[in-house]
């Protein structure tokens, strides 16, 4: 365990419920904590007796939601100040921001909802879809549905596994990096290999 | 005609750099679930186990070994089932901060190794685990 995560723990132990709700807080406006130990830890602390579940569980959903609303809102707002720099500008021309939002609205169970049950990508989907001008609407029911639907996961299996939390959080994070992995592999391939595949093979048919 | 030319070579490392990674993962993935689970699944789980097995000795919601230098004393107090401020009596604390200080704090505090510590708090509640058992049995 690392000393950042016992730090954490320590302090939810010493200040419960408040403590709680400002480590997960911060950890969904995005900076990097480990969310998931955090999670478990805290539904494990509420097998135990020493939290109670329903709490425990508000107080995730609440500050997830909080979280993706506020930087949801933040891309939305400083967008045009993102893309006036150079080097943004050319990332995100008109064409792919549109991309970006036809996408978000195709496939909003694939992107929106399954990217909360990830914090890294939770934060990405967020920033996209604010900077993409997705409708708020249609956003805030797939990201509650998301944010409800990952949170009950996360605290039923720490309720379930108690202080075997830490065991099934190494191998979570593991099952997530393998998908995470894969999903890249699969972007490389159609993305840059498959193309340059095919134009090789039509420039040799001429 | 060339089988990799320049444009393939730098994703194809990528691809072959992940699909080894990806090879590690599940790798570490399948060894740490059949260490995890071997044989004994229904002991990972805390409920089911308390509803089919029983908790485990003294009652406390985890064994005495699981104990961690980030745990806090009211915490342990709390699950292991033991007397308001036991370890203050037990261990002379004095810190005003008790019971919400962490054992791995308390030892940086007093300047002392956290291992000693941790040895020392596992031991008190051990000691009272075994003599509260044995005052049941009797």
């Amino acid at each position: 365990m690392t000393a950042l995560l016992g730090g954490l723990l320590s302090f939810i132990l010493s200040f419960k419920y408040s403590a709680l709700f400002v480590v997960l807080l911060i950890a969904a406006i995005g900076i990097p904590l480990p969310t998931v130990y955090i999670l478990l830890a805290a539904a494990a602390f509420s097998s135990q007796g020493y939290l109670n579940l329903y709490v425990v569980l508000a107080i995730s959903i609440v500050t997830s939601l909080l979280g993706d609303i506020g930087v949801f809102w933040l891309a939305r707002v400083v967008e045009q100040k993102i893309i006036s720099h150079a080097f943004f500008r050319r990332l995100l021309t008109p064409a792919r921001t549109a991309a970006i939002t036809a996408f978000l609205e195709r496939h909003p169970i694939l992107t929106i909802v399954a990217s909360r049950f990830v914090g890294v990508t939770t934060v990405a989907v967020n920033i996209l879809a604010g900077i993409g001008q997705f409708p708020f609407s249609r956003y805030l029911i797939w990201d509650v549905l998301g944010e409800v639907g990952s949170n009950v996961i996360y605290v039923s299996i720490g309720y379930l596994f108690g202080s075997n939390w830490i065991y099934v959080a190494q191998i979570f994070n593991k099952v997530w990096l393998a998908i995470l992995i894969v999903i890249a592999v699969v972007l490389l391939w159609n993305n840059v290999l498959k193309p340059i595949h095919r134009h090789r093979h039509n420039k040799a048919r001429g | 005609m060339r089988l990799i030319n320049k444009k393939h070579l730098l994703p194809l490392i990528i691809l072959v750099a992940m699909l080894g990674l990806l090879a590690y993962v599940l790798f570490t993935l399948i060894r740490d679930v059949g260490f995890y689970t071997r044989g004994k699944f229904l002991n990972l789980m805390h409920r089911p186990r308390e509803l089919f097995v029983g908790a485990p000795p003294g009652g406390a919601a985890m064994p005495v070994e699981a104990v961690a230098p980030w745990m806090t004393f009211d915490y342990l107090e709390k699950i292991f089932h033991l007397p308001q401020n036991f370890f203050k009596d037990k261990l002379a604390i004095a810190d005003p901060r008790y019971p919400h200080l962490s054992i791995q704090r308390y030892a940086s505090r007093k300047q002392i190794p956290t291992t000693d510590l941790l040895m020392e708090v596992r031991s008190a509640i051990r000691q009272t685990t075994v003599s509260s058992t044995t005052s049941t049995t009797r």
